[in-house]
């Protein structure tokens, strides 16, 4: 616009220079003529004529030459005018390339918003200036930067947007130009030279439609606001305006950005340290992340792992066997767009170790809805399947338990009464056939007994164990060895005894001691139909247990069968139980302790015993 | 073995070949012995005559060998109280025990050593 304006003042100035361009030359020449018109009528008239001649023309001269001074001057006035003119239009174009260089040297906004109000000072020949900016309510406006105020004068200030005609521009968006302001009283506290300004103009700080503020410069003397300065002023608050919405969308794309840094880092480490194993592959399949967990889980380093595809998790590929369970859940995300919400997988493991893994899949989408990748979440449950089936065999123990004591008093009862009544009979019986058949009674009613009260033991809730109740192994166990050597056919086998006289109490009742050590060394001899070697060995853990070792030289247990030799009711014995171990296991645990077996085929077996002690074994003498 | 035919000894079982089958041997062993079929007709023998001792089974309906133990001991702290069980955990022994229960027998048992318990029950202070 100003552009335009100063077209318009040059080219007005061309048309008044034209006239006096030709008018010069053209006088200088008639001048000349009539000096030669005086040379040749003083030399070829004769006098008086020649002398009235001369004076006429010489009259002429005089005439001519005046008109001549009186343009010069004239001329060299006007030039003066457009000499000012174009050093005022020199230092316009020198304020708004300050403003254009302060608008793009910066992207702090205080700075580039002082840098501005100079220039706005400079153009106005004012030494007093603000820049107001709205809060965050956008109910008042606040001071971003000022010359020429006291700073305790502005600091903090506030001015509600709509009231004074400073919030009452900002409202409207509209410039207002104030002269002969009235006297400030506060003059002296507010400004910096304790003059009160007589002028003012306030521009509003708009663009795209956006205000985002206000500029106000006074000056201490009254000022006229000339059409070309406000228009001036106005572009340069454009400017600003646009300057400032710029720096603002800077500042905001670098804290986004700074946010999304942080986050990204933020998750990294969170991933990285979390307790499930994490696999990320991007839309093209290629595994982008791969966590220490999962690293851990299925030994293999991230970048052995890191930019392959999916699709090369094969069997085959013996380095990648581990990870063959991720190809088809990744496939389903990737190309089927399926979720999976704690699926359970059985698969082999490193070195063909079976595991149970738990695990999330779920395809990867940008808030657009378009998808960049897959993500499985995994970790292996393995132990916790194992302690929930032992758990179950136990919940299946605690049922049998229940009917147990409901099966005691209906069975056991009648069979008491058939026991007994049988014997009171057979005891009166003289018919020896009938005596017989009587004792036959007794006998079967009796075994009956005797499995139902083995089966009991399970249902016995743990025995709260005393001092009473705990026994001594070194004593307890020679005397056990010995009665079972007494009672049983051992034949061709040795009993050997490996243990210490420094061995702790054990928190077992004797009796419980004894079927322990009864069907350990029965099954040990079952073991060896052939005659063998039982050692038992035994010593004190130190942390509050007594291992104890049953080991035998005989048959071994297939493999196929050792898991289950604990289970209730498991038996190869003919006419076995399937209870003697059951409740060797459930005397054990129920006390706190624990029984883990070893076994070889054709070379052995052995029982490991942990049998909790009554605390430190070598207590204190105080 | 010290005989005493003027022992009064009551048996509390609901299962009749039990009941019948210790009655007989207690009675052969010089007892003078009643038959009950639950906790609640006891209390009711008992209030028409009280015995030296009670053979009560732990397991029984309407009224169970402690429920009774803990009512007998209340009316007659003299009356010795023996319990039969044909399946009893720890904890309900030794609760049988703070009821004061003065012993108890676990099935199948034999005829000599219920006349043994009975008759250690009539000697002992408690």
């Amino acid at each position: 616009m100003e552009n335009k304006q100063r077209l318009t003042s040059e080219s007005s100035l061309r048309t008044r220079r034209t006239p006096s361009g030709y008018l010069l030359p053209a006088l200088v020449v008639v001048n000349a003529i009539l000096a030669g018109g005086i040379v040749a009528v003083c030399a070829t008239a004769s006098p008086p004529l020649n002398y009235v001649a001369a004076g006429v023309l010489c009259a002429c001269i005089i005439a001519l030459s005046s008109y001549l001074s009186y343009e010069w001057h004239r001329y060299r006035e006007q030039n003066k005018g457009y000499i000012d003119e174009i050093t005022d239009l020199n230092l316009r174009f020198g304020i708004l390339a300050d403003a254009v260089s302060a608008v793009s040297s910066t992207l702090d906004l205080e700075e580039l918003v002082a840098n501005i109000l100079g220039v706005m000072l400079t153009l106005t020949n004012s030494s007093i200036g603000v820049v107001l900016v709205p809060d965050e309510s956008n109910a008042y406006l606040q001071v971003l930067s000022h010359r020429g105020f006291q700073e305790k004068a502005v600091r903090g200030l506030k001015i509600a947007v709509g009231k004074g005609a400073v919030g009452k521009a900002f409202q409207d968006g509209k410039a207002v130009i104030r002269g002969n302001l009235p006297q400030d009283p506060k003059a002296a506290e507010t400004y910096l030279d304790g003059r009160s300004p007589r002028s003012q103009i306030i521009m509003p700080l708009k663009a795209k439609g956006q205000m985002v503020g206000i500029a106000v410069t006074a000056s201490c003397e009254e000022h006229e606001y000339n059409p070309d300065e406000v228009s001036l002023l106005s572009s340069l608050c454009h400017e600003l305006a646009v300057a400032m919405i710029n720096v603002d969308l800077y500042q905001q794309s670098q804290k986004t950005l700074q946010w999304l840094k942080d986050s990204q880092e933020y998750t990294e480490h969170f991933i990285q340290e979390m307790l499930a194993a994490v696999a990320v592959v991007n839309d093209d399949g290629d595994v982008i992340y791969f966590n220490r967990e999962a690293a851990d889980l299925l030994a293999i380093e991230p970048k052995e792992v890191i930019g392959v595809n999916y699709a090369d998790f094969t069997e085959e590929r013996e380095k990648f066997k581990p990870l063959a369970f991720l190809k088809p859940i990744f496939r389903l995300c990737l190309e089927e767009d399926r979720v999976f919400r704690r699926h359970e997988l059985a698969i082999e493991g490193p070195g063909g170790r079976r595991m149970t893994i738990s695990f999330n899949a779920f395809p990867l989408h940008r808030a657009r809805g378009e998808r960049m990748g897959a993500a499985v979440v995994f970790m292996d449950i393995s132990p916790m399947k194992e302690m929930e089936a032992r758990l179950r065999q136990q919940d299946h123990l605690s049922i049998l338990g229940q009917m147990a004591a409901k099966i005691a008093h209906e069975v056991k009862n009648p069979l008491f009464a058939i026991i007994g009544l049988a014997e009171e009979l057979e005891e009166d019986e003289q018919d020896p056939e009938r005596k017989q058949l009587l004792a036959t009674i007794k006998r079967e009613a009796t075994l009956g007994n005797q499995w139902i009260s083995g089966m009991l033991t399970f249902s016995r809730s743990p025995f709260p164990v005393t001092e009473g109740t705990a026994v001594s192994p070194q004593v307890t166990l020679p005397e056990l060895l010995a009665d079972f050597a007494r009672s049983h056919q051992v034949g061709e086998i040795k009993i050997v005894k490996d243990f210490g006289d420094d061995l702790p109490p054990v928190m077992l009742s004797r009796d419980n001691m004894r079927h322990i050590i009864f069907n350990l060394l029965e099954n040990a001899v079952q073991a060896m139909p052939s005659g063998g070697v039982i050692t038992v060995r035994a010593h004190d853990t130190g942390n509050g247990f007594l291992e104890m070792r049953v080991e035998d030289t005989g048959t071994g247990i297939d493999p196929d069968i050792l898991p289950s030799v604990f289970d209730p009711f498991f038996t190869t014995k003919e006419g076995g139980t399937g209870l003697g171990l059951s409740i060797v296991q459930k005397i054990l645990l129920d006390m706190g302790g624990d029984i883990e077996v070893r076994s070889q085929k054709g070379m052995g077996t052995t029982f490991i015993l942990k049998l909790p002690t009554r605390g430190a074994s070598h207590e204190p003498v105080s | 073995m010290n005989r005493s035919p003027e022992a009064k000894l009551l048996i509390v079982d609901d299962n009749e070949g039990v009941r019948h089958l210790v009655a007989r041997w207690l009675e052969r062993a010089g007892f003078a012995v009643r038959e009950a079929g639950d906790g609640e007709e006891a209390v009711e023998m008992i209030r028409r005559e009280v015995p030296d001792i009670v053979l009560a089974d732990i397991r029984m309906p309407k009224l169970d060998g402690i429920e009774l133990a803990r009512i007998v001991k209340a009316e007659h702290p003299k009356v010795k109280i023996v319990l039969m069980t044909a399946y009893s955990s720890p904890q309900t022994i030794a609760q049988a025990r703070r009821e004061g229960v003065d012993d108890y027998l676990e099935k199948p048992f034999t005829k000599d050593q219920v006349e043994r318990i009975a008759r250690e029950a009539l000697a002992s202070e408690r």
